[in-house]
């Protein structure tokens, strides 16, 4: 898929599948991470690393060829890679395209980091948070009502 | 909101119109108490309510249960997981919903946090949070805003200074977001450093509110002013260093002293129990009302209870 060509880096088209843009300098492994991509998919995946960018200075990107995202791996870009946009590609033509954006809740995309949260024994529960503050973000644990900030924040893998 | 069907898991699902519909029927209940306690004893005669405690209570739980008696109501449950299903490694979502086919509604404690929401979620009957971990203890702070609305007339325009362990006590925490929702009031912390109110919960109230905060350790200037001194106790538990606590806990005695300071109808209060915080020399005084506090725990419950069911109360 990496072809290299007078000096340069070109990636082929996608012809289907997710372009996550614009993800902060160094943030997209941990985006592949977040998303279990690599536990999912066979496909080809192009991550590309420390890329100029006009808007952000450096930016990484991911080509995901054959992959659409739920509504839950949204939630987790936005926390990890906040201002990365989506773009869904179907058959060469980016069809829709998103920032990722914090929603008013994240359900799903967090684990609670309180070990005496019932979210965290061993019970059918779905992780719910309550956006506080989107900037800095800021979450309260829907269970334990715990609020959380900067490194308390963890998203769940 | 709508109190028929609902649940009651944390102070926060709780608005001021809430507060004061909970604290009138409390009011209304303890009338009739006083009045003709056998008008009560049929208002929930059908139902059945499962009081279970998997950890051990005094206060709580047989308040609760003297609230479900007076009301009529049936009383299911057990004090502690010995025995139970539990043991065996039953999840909390199996045994909730077992016991939802028996009871009517349930009341709880758990050690674990988000406990009684999840049981409320699963189960879809009503549930009251009698405690979950270190988390909300509502029921409690009901009572502790009832208490101070029948001292003192009103729940606005107070300054009440909290003593002890700030750091950890559940009840402080709540009580203070309760206090928050009302007019001009003043709290004050005091603690030691080790032992402060947590900067979040501080900040939360600060930004909803732009309520009057002040924290110090020094206990002397704050009792002065105040028209509640609320003491909790610093839980040995807490410290893994017995130096530590043995410190700590001698940092504030409300006595005789200390009690000649305050103006004349300042109250004290305290969740219960207590150990050295408080010393009995002062439980004679008209001050002292943290035994009647916890005594108003019962129509507290029993107003919760009915609003839940959505009874109504004639008198």
């Amino acid at each position: 898929m990496v072809t290299k060509e007078k000096q340069e880096l070109v990636i082929t088209k996608l012809k289907d599948g997710t372009v996550i843009d614009h993800i902060p300098q160094g943030r997209s492994l941990d985006v592949l991470k977040a998303l279990s991509i690599l536990k999912k998919t066979k496909n080809t995946i192009a991550l590309i690393m420390c890329v100029d960018s006009k808007k952000i200075g450096k930016k990484d990107l991911l080509k995901l060829n054959n992959f659409e995202l739920g509504h839950i791996s949204l939630g987790k870009i936005a926390v990890i890679a906040p201002g990365s946009t989506i773009a869904i590609v179907k058959d060469y033509r980016v069809i829709s395209k998103c920032q990722a954006a914090i929603p008013d809740v994240l359900i799903s995309s967090l684990r609670c980091i309180n070990s005496n949260c019932i979210s965290n024994a061993k019970e059918d529960i779905t992780s719910r948070f309550k956006v506080v503050s989107k900037e800095p973000l800021k979450v309260r644990c829907h269970y334990c009502e715990r609020t959380f900030t900067g490194d308390g924040i963890v998203v769940d893998v | 909101m709508v109190f028929k069907g609902r649940s009651i898991i944390s102070i926060r699902d709780l608005s001021k119109p809430d507060i004061l519909k909970i604290l009138k029927r409390a009011k209304q209940i303890e009338q009739l108490i006083s009045k003709d306690p056998s008008k009560l004893l049929t208002l929930a005669e059908d139902k059945v309510i499962a009081s279970l405690f998997f950890e051990p209570s005094t206060r709580t739980r047989l308040s609760f249960e003297t609230a479900i008696n007076r009301l009529g109501a049936k009383v299911i449950g057990f004090s502690g997981t010995e025995g139970t299903s539990v043991k065996k490694g039953e999840t909390l979502k199996d045994t909730a919903l077992t016991i939802a086919q028996y009871a009517d509604m349930i009341v709880m404690r758990h050690p674990l946090e988000g406990s009684a929401r999840y049981v409320a979620e699963v189960t879809g009957i009503p549930v009251i949070n009698g405690g979950d971990g270190a988390n909300q203890h509502p029921t409690q702070t009901l009572l502790d805003l009832y208490t101070i609305l029948k001292n003192k007339g009103d729940l606005s325009g107070l300054t009440i200074t909290m003593v002890g362990d700030l750091k950890y006590g559940r009840t402080v925490h709540s009580l203070a977001y309760a206090l928050s929702l009302f007019d001009n009031i003043n709290l004050i912390f005091v603690s030691p450093d080790e032992l402060k109110m947590p900067a979040y919960l501080v900040d939360e109230i600060r930004e909803k509110s732009g309520i009057k905060i002040t924290e110090t350790s020094e206990i002397s200037d704050a009792v002065l002013k105040s028209d509640i001194i609320y003491v909790t106790r610093i839980q040995k538990e807490r410290f893994p260093d017995p130096e530590e606590y043995h410190r700590l806990k001698t940092t504030y005695v409300i006595d005789k002293e200390l009690m000649s300071m305050v103006k004349q109808d300042t109250i004290i209060m305290h969740p219960l129990p207590r150990v050295d915080e408080i010393s009995t020399d002062i439980d004679s005084l008209d001050n002292a009302v943290y035994f009647n506090q916890a005594g108003l725990g019962v129509p507290v419950r029993m107003a919760l209870i009915s609003l839940l069911f959505g009874y109504g109360i004639s008198y």
